[in-house]
């Protein structure tokens, strides 16, 4: 439950503002001037705030779409990312997030109309169709109810033919999904992990099993799915692991009218594993064959490889080459 | 541990006794009371003695990572005496500068507290005055986590009864009246802190540099290694025949590299 809501003064009296705080009866609203000087902060612990995250109101003034980092996509030529919100409900032990942000607070920034803007003209700088991808620095669902964001979203991207709208999350809150005809232009991605791996890093995370329901109710409702298995974790039941798990997803969906899967190796830079390792030095995962080049950790090469092509060949039993995408 | 900053010995003395704390002798700039799991000093008034009083008793020998809670009085306009505060937002009112103390699951209310050079008696609504908690939490930064140094206040004047009535028995009473709620406070955040206590790999460690002469780096190194031996493949009891043959430092890391990387990632919950 959220305790304290931390508000810009700029934007206290915004209808969102006040909507997203009546949500919160019981808080406590502090005032600031400007989001980073709470988020941003030095000698903060993200583990300890993750126990109790406060929530962040703010504006975004810039920088709202940015082009994804290469081998990031989907098969489009063009591919942005844009964050609404800054970090996660969940609290998944392998998340880039905890060694990126000082802060586990969730930020949330109110002005949707001017990410939606910035959306419009960069997917008008091309004839081609951009991909804009949500949930990089935050699961795309998991707060809807507070937010209501891709409520909006989906509204405006549906007037958008250009421009491509990914959902990426873990989280069974579909009912506005549900609740509304799918469009065409926008693909609900799950994410995934063996159950195993699952239940030991990815905390407050749905179940595998409910992820894979809440899929097929999509699925069913006509809305483009897809899956992502990245990172792919390598444990001393990985093949058996990612066997049960493909088993699953495809017993329960239908592997023709997936859209896309894309899959990748358990990597970080450098600088986010050793701070990861500080809030967590018990943390089994980052004690595990890991090894360091000069900015990234990551499995050794080959274990690398024998992960990606064990899972890649398996996925190819289910599904069509087409719709396969290695993220590196 | 917990640390505790009080401004003035009536505001102490409730505290002290409480907490069974005696006075140390090898502390001379200001008065410091011990035991075993809570140190306290007594700063004096204002920001500047406050910061000058923590950062003594860090130098005491504080490890990263404890819990700082300056304790006091303050004035505000409409609570009444003896309620608890702790401050989700400390602003130095003769600096305009502002920190937001990171609230984790507290059990205390919380509002905004403001920091002035001299007593106030026009109390800003909703807003906590004190005169040290700006100097405090400045110095107290530089030792630990923000979630971990709190300021808890308990009102002593508003404007039915002003700063100029403030006697030293009423003072005394404010806060042994709260001393119970102060105590479960610094439980709370001694809980926190406890989260952050790093695996301890002492004994290996020693066993380990006592044998053979590691650079700075070389340490660090080590230590991480032997915090990975001690969690994927268990305590180091006795160092093998094969580990104990080697004569260089860098031998030793690759021994022990070597022997994480055949253990591949389990998972358990």
């Amino acid at each position: 439950m959220i305790q304290h809501i931390y508000v810009e003064r700029e934007i206290a009296s915004h209808p969102r503002t006040r909507q997203i705080c009546d949500k919160f009866p019981n808080a406590t609203i502090i005032d600031c001037d400007r989001y980073t000087s709470v988020f941003n902060s030095n000698a903060q612990n993200f583990r300890l705030q993750k126990k109790n995250p406060s929530l962040i109101l703010a504006r975004k003034h810039q920088n709202r779409v940015t082009a994804t980092p290469a081998g990031y996509g989907i098969g489009g030529e063009r591919n942005y990312y844009f964050s609404h919100m800054l970090n996660c409900l969940y609290d998944c032990r392998y998340c880039f997030l905890q060694g990126m942000y000082r802060s586990a607070h969730y930020v949330v920034f109110i002005n949707y109309e001017d990410f939606i803007e910035d959306i419009k003209k960069t997917a008008a700088d091309s004839e081609q169709p951009s991909w804009f991808f949500s949930g990089y620095d935050c699961d795309s669902l998991a707060m809807e109810p507070v937010t209501g964001f891709m409520k909006f979203a989906l509204d405006e991207f549906a007037k958008q033919p250009l421009a491509n709208l990914e959902i990426r999350t873990k989280s069974t809150q579909i009912r506005d999904l549900l609740g509304r005809d799918p469009i065409d232009n926008s693909v609900i991605a799950y994410s995934f992990t063996p159950d195993s791996t699952a239940k030991a890093l990815e905390h407050k995370a749905p179940t595998v099993s409910k992820r894979i329901a809440s899929l097929r109710k999509l699925q069913n409702h006509g809305w483009k799915t897809g899956l992502r298995l990245d990172p792919l974790i390598y444990s001393e039941s990985f093949e058996q692991d990612y066997k049960t798990l493909l088993h699953d997803l495809f017993s329960h969906l239908d592997a023709a009218k997936i859209h896309s899967v894309s899959y990748g190796p358990f990597r970080l830079p450098k600088g986010f594993f050793k701070k990861m390792v500080k809030l967590y030095p018990r943390e089994k995962l980052f004690a595990s064959v890991l090894t360091e080049n000069s900015a990234m950790v990551s499995y050794q090469s080959e274990l690398e490889q024998y992960c990606q092509n064990f899972v890649e060949s398996l996925l190819l039993s289910y599904i069509d080459e087409s719709v396969l995408f290695p993220c590196s | 541990m917990l640390n505790i900053v009080v401004a003035l010995m009536p505001e102490a003395q409730p505290l002290i006794e409480a907490l069974s704390l005696k006075r140390r002798a090898d502390s001379t700039a200001f008065s410091v009371y011990s035991s075993p799991s809570c140190n306290l000093v007594v700063s004096g008034i204002g920001k500047c003695n406050s910061a000058a009083a923590t950062t003594w008793l860090a130098a005491l020998g504080a490890n990263q990572d404890q819990v700082w809670l300056n304790a006091g009085i303050a004035g505000t306009r409409t609570e009444p005496l003896g309620s608890l505060f702790c401050a989700h937002s400390v602003e130095d009112q003769a600096q305009a500068k502002i920190w937001y103390p990171v609230q984790v699951a507290s059990p205390l209310l919380s509002k905004p507290l403001l920091t002035t050079d001299a007593p106030v008696t026009d109390y800003n609504n909703n807003t906590l005055h004190d005169m040290e908690a700006s100097g405090f939490i400045s110095a107290a930064l530089r030792f630990s986590s923000a979630e971990l140094i709190q300021c808890a206040k308990v009102v002593s004047d508003n404007t039915d009864n002003p700063v100029s009535a403030i006697t030293e028995p009423l003072v005394r009473e404010l806060i042994n009246d709260n001393t119970p709620l102060l105590q479960q406070y610094g439980e709370h955040l001694q809980t926190l802190a406890d989260d952050l206590i790093r695996p301890d790999i002492d004994r290996m460690l020693h066993e380990f540099t006592s044998r053979w002469r590691f650079s700075v780096t070389q340490q660090r190194q080590l230590q991480r290694l032997l915090e990975r031996h001690q969690l994927v493949i268990g305590e180091l009891t006795t160092l093998p025949e094969s580990l104990q043959k080697l004569r260089s430092t860098s031998s030793v890391l690759s021994w022990l590299r070597e022997a994480l990387s055949a253990v591949p990632y389990e998972n358990a919950p």
